[in-house]
């Protein structure tokens, strides 16, 4: 029988090539057409889960899988895995000093460049991040994902340094170019307002590279964190498994 | 041939294949303009055997072009080549040297001098693609005179066996020069040496060297900046490692005689970022793809 999941990573350990333990058996299923939210405070592992998800060769996994439209994906290349549909904004993205950006999204898209989502019209023939203020940043970022057409494309930290106006522009263009288009979407986050924008599936909470609670009501998770920190979502009722 | 669209100097092996002049510019070979204009002699650094010889006038309204190729086997030119801009003109001149065929045991040995009168201003391409089994050497000098300027790029696209290449760039009174020496090595003994020599009061200038250290390649750069009068100059000598059989020695050096100059230095030598590697490869290039975009990048100043 085909599995309904797109995504289905189970008891997964990693570690970074200098033997630094980053994952300890994280399980996560994500299915198509969803949207679905990671959060977790700052360091918890979410966005090396995010690279591991796409091959970032800084890192091994140790034990577990992660299978991908039915595919296993260990031991694959990153641009294997885009192949397969697979596309993550970055949080923090390199500087490609000499390389325009129309020159890469021309190679990313396969032809001549075509801002059609009028994302980033003036950066074109500016550098790849160089210089770019963090809207802009996360705005060329999605424009490529966009580019890639994925079945799932994982946003890290896709709100954070964005003024209000910036992120409900990038946020209308998620909704009606990736999840209007049913492509499964991984929101991570550590703040959360983005979760208000955007309504998750299914959210899921990481601490110390371990996810510790799931719940479809990303409210009641919200209002926890904000309240309590993320330390009682150790011993939430929603705890997972 | 007169009134042409454009001015060319086209040469093949040993033989001028074709020359195409404007009335502005009188383009000949060498030797011809060593015979016809005796004021040449002093320009010239030795008596030529072959090369070109190109002589602007008056502003032309086109860019100048020369072309020398080596399409035999065992072919050794030795060219000697002189470029003179009058005065208060603006050029812009392409040179191509290379191969357009695989060729065997090779040689282009160059000397060129450049000269460039009062308030002229040249920009240059010089582009440089050659097949594995060759010796390399051009050798050029230019003399900026008050006020001139010189942008000038030397640029290889593929490298031969053997790459050594000298510039050096006199600069007069108020004399500005930019000069890109940008080189792609693969199996290659390269050794370069430019100079920059600010002699006159306000001149200045600035050099900049990118070099790719890829497979079996030996890079050995020496780059000067010297000032003689009050002027301002940079040198800024970078190279990327790519290889594990590659090496590199870059030095720079500042010389300062008088004290109101002002002359700095950067050099660097580093590996391809794995940051930016994975980043592109988690855009679906290829690792290969990847890293010659990088290098592309790095190439481009």
């Amino acid at each position: 029988m085909k599995s309904k999941h797109l995504l289905k990573i189970t008891n997964l350990h990693a570690s970074t090539y200098e033997d630094k333990k980053i994952l300890h058996g994280v399980g996560m299923a994500i299915e198509k057409g969803k949207v679905y939210a990671l959060l977790g405070p700052n360091g918890s592992g979410k966005s090396s889960l995010a690279h591991i998800i796409l091959g970032d060769p800084k890192y091994e996994i140790t034990k577990g899988k992660i299978v991908f439209g039915g595919k296993v994906l260990n031991g694959t290349h990153p641009e294997e895995r885009v192949k397969l549909g697979l596309a993550l904004a970055f949080q923090h993205p390199p500087v490609l000093k000499g390389v325009p950006l129309e020159v890469l999204l021309k190679i990313i898209s396969g032809s001549e460049v075509e801002d059609k989502f009028k994302i980033a019209p003036k950066l074109l023939s500016r550098d790849v991040n160089l210089d770019y203020s963090g809207g802009e940043k996360k705005l060329t970022e999605l424009l490529q994902i966009l580019l890639l057409k994925p079945k799932l494309a994982i946003l890290d930290e896709l709100d954070s340094g964005l003024d209000i106006r910036n992120l409900k522009k990038l946020v209308d263009i998620v909704k009606k170019e990736l999840i209007g288009k049913k492509t499964s979407v991984l929101i991570i986050t550590h703040s959360g307002k983005i979760l208000e924008l955007l309504k998750p599936d299914m959210t899921s909470v990481m601490v110390d590279g371990k996810i510790i609670c799931r719940n479809k009501d990303y409210k009641g998770i919200l209002k926890t964190i904000s309240k309590y920190g993320y330390e009682k979502c150790k011993k939430c009722p929603f705890l997972a498994s | 041939m007169k009134n042409a669209k454009n001015a060319h100097f086209w040469q093949v092996d040993h033989k001028v294949k074709r020359i195409a002049e404007v009335k502005q510019v009188e383009v000949l070979s060498s030797p011809s303009a060593w015979e016809k204009y005796i004021w040449s002699r002093k320009y010239f650094r030795r008596k030529p055997e072959e090369g070109y010889f190109v002589w602007v006038r008056q502003q032309p309204n086109i860019p100048l072009q020369t072309c020398v190729n080596i399409v035999a086997k065992n072919i050794k030119q030795i060219m000697t080549n002189l470029l003179v801009v009058e005065e208060g003109l603006k050029i812009e001149l392409e040179g191509f040297c290379g191969n357009v065929a695989a060729c065997f045991n090779g040689a282009h040995l160059a000397q060129g001098s450049i000269y460039i009168k009062r308030n002229s201003s040249v920009t240059y391409r010089h582009i440089h693609s050659w097949e594995p089994d060759n010796i390399i050497e051009p050798n050029y000098e230019f003399l900026l005179e008050e006020n001139a300027q010189l942008d000038y790029v030397y640029k290889t696209t593929h490298t031969p066996r053997i790459l050594k290449v000298k510039n050096k760039i006199t600069c007069l009174k108020g004399a500005k020069v930019s000069i890109k020496i940008l080189v792609d090595c693969k199996n290659t003994e390269f050794f370069t040496e430019d100079a920059i020599v600010l002699k006159g009061k306000g001149s200045s200038g600035i050099s900049r060297l990118r070099f790719i250290a890829g497979e079996n390649s030996n890079i050995k750069a020496h780059s000067l900046i010297f000032a003689k009068s009050a002027s301002m100059g940079h040198l800024d000598c970078q190279s990327l490692i790519t290889a594990d059989s590659a090496k590199v020695s870059l030095v720079p050096e500042v010389l300062c005689e008088e004290k109101e100059a002002q002359v700095t230095h950067e050099a660097s030598i580093g590996k391809v970022s794995e940051e930016q590697l994975n980043y592109l490869r988690m855009r679906g290039l290829t690792e290969e793809q990847a890293l010659n975009l990088i290098i592309s990048g790095f190439l481009r100043i």
